[in-house]
């Protein structure tokens, strides 16, 4: 009787065991998505010191899909103030039939963003609530020197990189945030180039939005000299004619606005991770405007 | 309102009768038999008075009653119960040993007594006998002393395999575990796949979920106490067993001849990484490297007792566990050779010096010296060598934890059959490590060094605490617990102060049916700052401070509790429990970020309250329970969720449970579980929305998800089924089990966690088109197990 019932016992255990490889880990669920109003979506910089450009959208339900048709808001009134001074409105740049640019309206500021510079964007559009945002300009960072290092580390993928030491003298007292990005440009033409991947173990430094850009903090060398090591691919220096390296000065609330949003990219399909709320800067609304103040460091060899 | 309550309740206590003229005491110890291990919670009565106590968690009892004959009873479960006849003249001490019934699974009670659920006063408490707990399946066959708590009403597991417990809407930070009367503040092994309480060791475990007696304090939610067994006073013995998780061995024995002192050493070691080391170590050679990777946990309790007379016993137990992750790969034979070194470790130490001194028959004291420390430590290392450039390299080292010292004195008076009076104070220094990161970083092609720490000072505070509590026994059918308990917080230059009125009653509408009720206020002065979901070891312990207020919580329980028939036990509870200050990372935030820790949380409130139903069966070849809980549990932030009120994770409409393990044979038991709960509640983005980002080249676009209200979406709901079945045979001089099962038996698909994603989906014409899809993923299918083991 005991053999029997434990001989039973593991051949049930064993079946089951078996049958249960396949297909376990995923099931699609039938369920109603969550209701959603939709509101203005403001995203907004500038691309140099006197172009901004605005992505003016409104957010969609969960469910429905990613039609470009569904986002825009094409025909919106997206005015302009500088330091609570009206400019004008921002021009629609191309319509519902042609999308041209990476978004879909502008200013070209007659006078070049200063330092301190107070930024105001007001948007209205039919059937939606109205919607504002401020920023200002931050100060231009303040770096002694940029020096290429050809054998910079391994990754942990394998490849040899070269390095960028990035010098940094900090203003103690006053928390700074700044972006690094890289072109590699055949022709000593930034505008012709692609831009570079970046990494750093450094822990001042953390993944922007944009894949290929860094972060960084001031937390944790207030007031020191600091060299900050990126790293990058060694062949656009071995090959290119030029590689620019750009920090940009950012605002606290563009650096949060910028990590959150890496956060909640990297930890969508993080299970123990909670969502990522995104902080919103925009009064009526939801999104961002952030004002960049850079320097450009041509790398020679 | 808590203050008149208090004062109240300290008058009556106050002016308690004493009596004492034409009584005496009869006090001692009740034992196992067999291996003269201390009972917790027998029971000493004697029938024709209707008196009776429980003995402490030494096993001491005391009983004032008139002097003249007596017959003295004394049970425990599992034990035959014995009757003495004496004559009482004087105070007399008289030790009880109780032998254990012959079959293994069988629970015996002889005779009336007040281990009966209508006749205590306490409600919302659960005592688990750890053979029950042995007998439970288990996810790979590792008995855990905390997934079986997850079955009782009233206490939720967190994710799929999890073993932190949410009792009453609360989370673990609230959740007082005392080792052998020393908190425990991190109860995970791998990640909290396990818990940290090897069961061999274990020999008693009762957890409060409300209607806190007064000498209990410091936490919002619950009380769990495991204690330690002491070891075999009379014959050397042990255990050995081997599964798929670990490898455990237990000895246990006298020092001595004479009986009066004992030990025992438990330990248990994951094994799969010394497994795999050889094969790892040939894939790093293989790829040009040495070094290896892998992962182990570890635990060790060891407890030495001594009785210096009927008087004097001094208990010494320590416990130490460890979990530890490593990677080393340094890259050999290139120009630049690259090094990459990672370690994760974190773990316990816990000390507890106890000392029971028996004044007189009447007065008992506990004195308890503990230490305790919580440390997490991580490091990471990258570094490039070569002949030309030297070594350049950069680390980074992150520690934090908390250390305790404490000292505490817990008295047991008993002036009367009517009252029993417990009061104590305690003091506990805490020192906190907040989180501390060590930055190292050189170049010496550069002459560069560059070396920081950053991090919040230690912080150290002390916690006081006094109470005074009474079991008064009004009449035959009414009788309360009322007590005072107050603390006090030293933290930075601030004082808190909390005074904390509990009371807790019931009334026995017949013999076997009574209806209770309970009140308590709690204070925490440390809580845990935590990610939702899984017991991380970065999850980190901090005091209260200036800026970081204490949590508080009030708690009231209604319920009724009958004894049916030869076994059977229900009781109903309905409760109601408010949070104030509770702790949560504000959006965005997380453990390893530069500055300061008080910026990264916000405080808010919750509120819990539901139903639970509690049917069990504690007697015969078949026994078990069936539990079910209905409830709500809210957390409102000023901060989270825009300032509305969201559910918390864990708000479980239903919850269901049904143990049961039933004795085949003498020798064989075959058990199963069943569970069913509501599906957590987790957020999902309600929207869509377009964005740009500056890149270098000017701009790029992209859609992305739109998080605006937390815990919005409900999960399925959860049902496993696990079973098992242990063989035992007796070898002579060692036994050996068998122990076979499953864990998820029938399979089910279980939520693990949600995702949304995209599909192309082809239509009946031909055509194709996207089409929006939640998916769901599942952590566990059926998972066999199978474990050796034996004892001696």
């Amino acid at each position: 009787m005991k053999s029997i019932i434990r001989t039973t016992l593991l051949a049930v255990l064993t079946t089951l065991a078996l049958s249960s490889c396949e297909d376990f880990f995923e099931t699609t669920i039938d369920i109603p998505p969550p209701e959603h109003e939709p509101q203005i979506v403001v995203s907004a910089f500038n691309q140099s010191p006197t172009l901004i450009t605005a992505l003016i959208t409104q957010s969609i339900g969960i469910d429905e899909l990613s039609s470009s048709d569904a986002f825009f808001l094409w025909g919106a009134t997206v005015d302009v103030y500088r330091n609570d001074e009206y400019l004008q409105a921002m021009e629609q740049v191309g319509d519902e039939n042609q999308f041209v640019e990476q978004y879909n309206y502008e200013i070209e500021l007659d006078e070049a963003l200063a330092t301190g510079d107070v930024i105001r964007l007001e948007i209205s559009y039919p059937d939606l609530p109205d919607a504002s945002v401020t920023t200002i300009m931050p100060p231009a960072p303040t770096i002694v020197s940029v020096d290429y290092e050809e054998n910079g580390g391994v990754t942990p993928d394998g490849r040899e990189v070269g390095a960028l030491d990035i010098r940094f003298v900090d203003e103690a007292g006053i928390a700074a945030f700044y972006e690094v990005a890289a072109i590699d440009s055949n022709d000593d033409q930034i505008n012709n180039g692609y831009q570079m991947y970046l990494e750093s173990t450094d822990p001042s430094a953390s993944r922007s939005l944009e894949w290929n850009s860094l972060l960084i903090s001031d937390i944790s060398f207030d007031g020191l000299d600091k060299i900050v090591r990126v790293q990058a691919d060694q062949l656009p220096f071995k090959q290119s004619g030029s590689v620019f390296l750009i920090v940009s000065s950012i605002t606290e609330d563009h650096y949060n606005y910028s990590k959150a949003y890496r956060q909640q990219f990297d930890t969508g399909d993080n299970p123990f991770a909670s969502p990522v709320q995104i902080p919103t800067v925009v009064q009526g609304g939801f999104g961002f405007f952030g004002l960049m103040n850079p320097v450009l460091f041509e790398i020679e060899f | 309102m808590y203050y008149k309550l208090s004062i109240a309740l300290l008058t009556l206590v106050l002016a308690l009768p004493l009596y004492g003229q034409d009584k005496v005491s009869i006090s001692g110890y009740v034992t196992d038999q067999e291996n003269g291990e201390a009972l917790i919670g027998a029971n000493v009565y004697i029938e024709a008075l209707n008196a009776g106590t429980i003995t402490n968690t030494f096993g001491y009892y005391s009983l004032t009653i008139p002097k003249g004959r007596h017959d003295l009873g004394a049970s425990y479960i599992g034990y035959t119960g014995t009757a003495t006849t004496i004559d009482l003249m004087a105070d007399t001490v008289l030790n009880v040993a109780l032998s254990s019934t012959v079959e293994l699974a069988v629970v015996e009670i002889t005779a009336a007594s007040s281990s009966r659920i209508a006749e205590r006063t306490e409600m919302s408490t659960v005592e688990v006998p750890i053979k029950q707990i042995k007998n439970i399946p288990a996810l790979l066959g590792e008995t855990d002393v905390l997934k079986a708590l997850q079955l009782l009403p009233g206490v939720q597991s967190g994710g799929e395999g999890q073993s932190g417990l949410y009792v009453r809407g609360g989370s673990p930070d609230q959740n007082l575990i005392l080792l052998d009367g020393v908190p425990v503040y991190n109860a995970n092994h791998l990640f909290g796949f396990f818990s940290v309480f090897n069961a061999d060791a274990i020999k008693d475990v009762k957890l409060i979920k409300g209607g806190f007696p007064a000498r209990y304090g410091g936490r919002l939610s619950s009380v769990l106490e495991i204690n330690m067994k002491e070891g075999n006073k009379k014959d050397f013995g042990g255990s050995a067993s081997t599964g798929l998780v670990s490898t455990k061995l237990m000895l246990e024995g006298p020092i001595g001849k004479s009986e009066k002192t004992s030990f025992i050493v438990s330990g248990r070691r994951t094994y799969i990484d010394l497994l795999l080391r050889p094969i790892i170590q040939r894939e790093f050679r293989n790829s040009g490297s040495e070094g290896g990777t892998g992962y182990y946990f570890y635990d060790v309790n060891a407890k030495v007792n001594h009785t210096f007379s009927d008087r004097d016993r001094l208990y010494l137990s320590v416990y130490g566990g460890e979990d530890k992750f490593y990677l080393e790969d340094r890259e050999t034979g290139q120009a630049f050779n690259d090094i990459t070194e990672s370690r994760l470790g974190w773990g316990n130490q816990t000390a507890a010096l106890r000392w029971n001194h028996v004044f007189s028959p009447r007065l008992f004291l506990n004195t308890t010296a503990t230490y305790s420390r919580y440390a997490l430590d991580t490091r990471n290392y990258f570094g490039t060598e070569s002949v030309s450039e030297g070594l350049e390299d950069i680390s980074l080292s992150y520690i934090s934890g908390i250390d305790d010292i404490a000292l505490k004195f817990d008295f047991d008076y008993v002036p009367s059959p009517d009252h029993f009076i417990r009061f104590g104070l305690s003091g506990i220094r805490h020192d906190f490590e907040p989180g501390q990161f060590d930055l190292e970083q050189n170049i010496p092609a550069d002459s560069y060094q560059f070396k920081t720490t950053i991090g919040q000072d230690d912080i150290s505070a002390v916690e006081l605490a006094a109470y005074v509590e009474d079991d008064y026994k009004i009449n035959d059918q009414l009788k309360v617990n009322a007590g005072l308990h107050l603390s006090g917080f030293a933290v930075e230059g601030k004082f808190y102060a909390s005074l904390q009125p509990r009371i807790s009653g019931r009334y026995l509408l017949t013999d076997d049916l009574s209806v209770k009720g309970s009140f308590a206020t709690m204070r925490q002065y440390i809580q845990l700052l935590a990610f939702e979901g899984i017991g991380l070891p970065t999850d980190l312990w901090l005091p209260t401070t200036e800026r970081v207020k204490p949590q508080d919580s009030w708690q009231a329980a209604i319920g009724a509790a009958q004894n049916i028939g030869d076994g059977y036990e229900i009781s109903v509870e309905a409760y109601y429990k408010e949070m104030t200050n509770l702790i949560a990372y504000k959006d965005g935030s997380g453990l390893f970020e530069f500055g300061d820790w008080q910026d990264r949380v916000t405080q808010g409130d919750g509120t819990s309250y539901g139903l639970e139903v509690f049917v069990q069966k504690k007697r015969g070849r078949f026994t078990g329970w069936v539990g079910y809980t209905l409830s709500w549990s809210n957390r409102q932030f000023d901060d989270l969720n825009s300032g509305e009120e969201f559910p918390f994770r864990y708000d479980r409409r239903h919850d269901i449970s049904v143990v049961s393990s039933f004795t085949v044979r003498k020798d064989n038991t075959l058990s199963f579980t069943w569970v069913y709960g509501t599906g957590n509640a987790i957020t999902l983005p309600t929207g869509r929305v377009g964005i740009q980002y500056p890149n270098a080249r000017g701009v790029w676009s992209t859609t992305t998800d739109l998080f605006d209200e937390r815990n919005n979406f409900r999960m399925n709901a959860y049902h496993r089924m696990d079973i098992g079945y242990n063989m035992f045979k007796d070898k002579g001089k060692w036994t050996r089990t068998w122990s076979v099962g499953a864990y998820n038996a029938y399979n089910r698909k279980n939520p693990f966690f949600i995702f949304s994603e995209v599909d192309r989906v082809t239509l009946p014409d031909g055509s194709s088109q996207d089409q929006f899809a939640l998916k769901q993923a599942s952590l566990f299918p059926i998972i066999p197990y199978v474990t050796y083991s034996v004892t001696f």
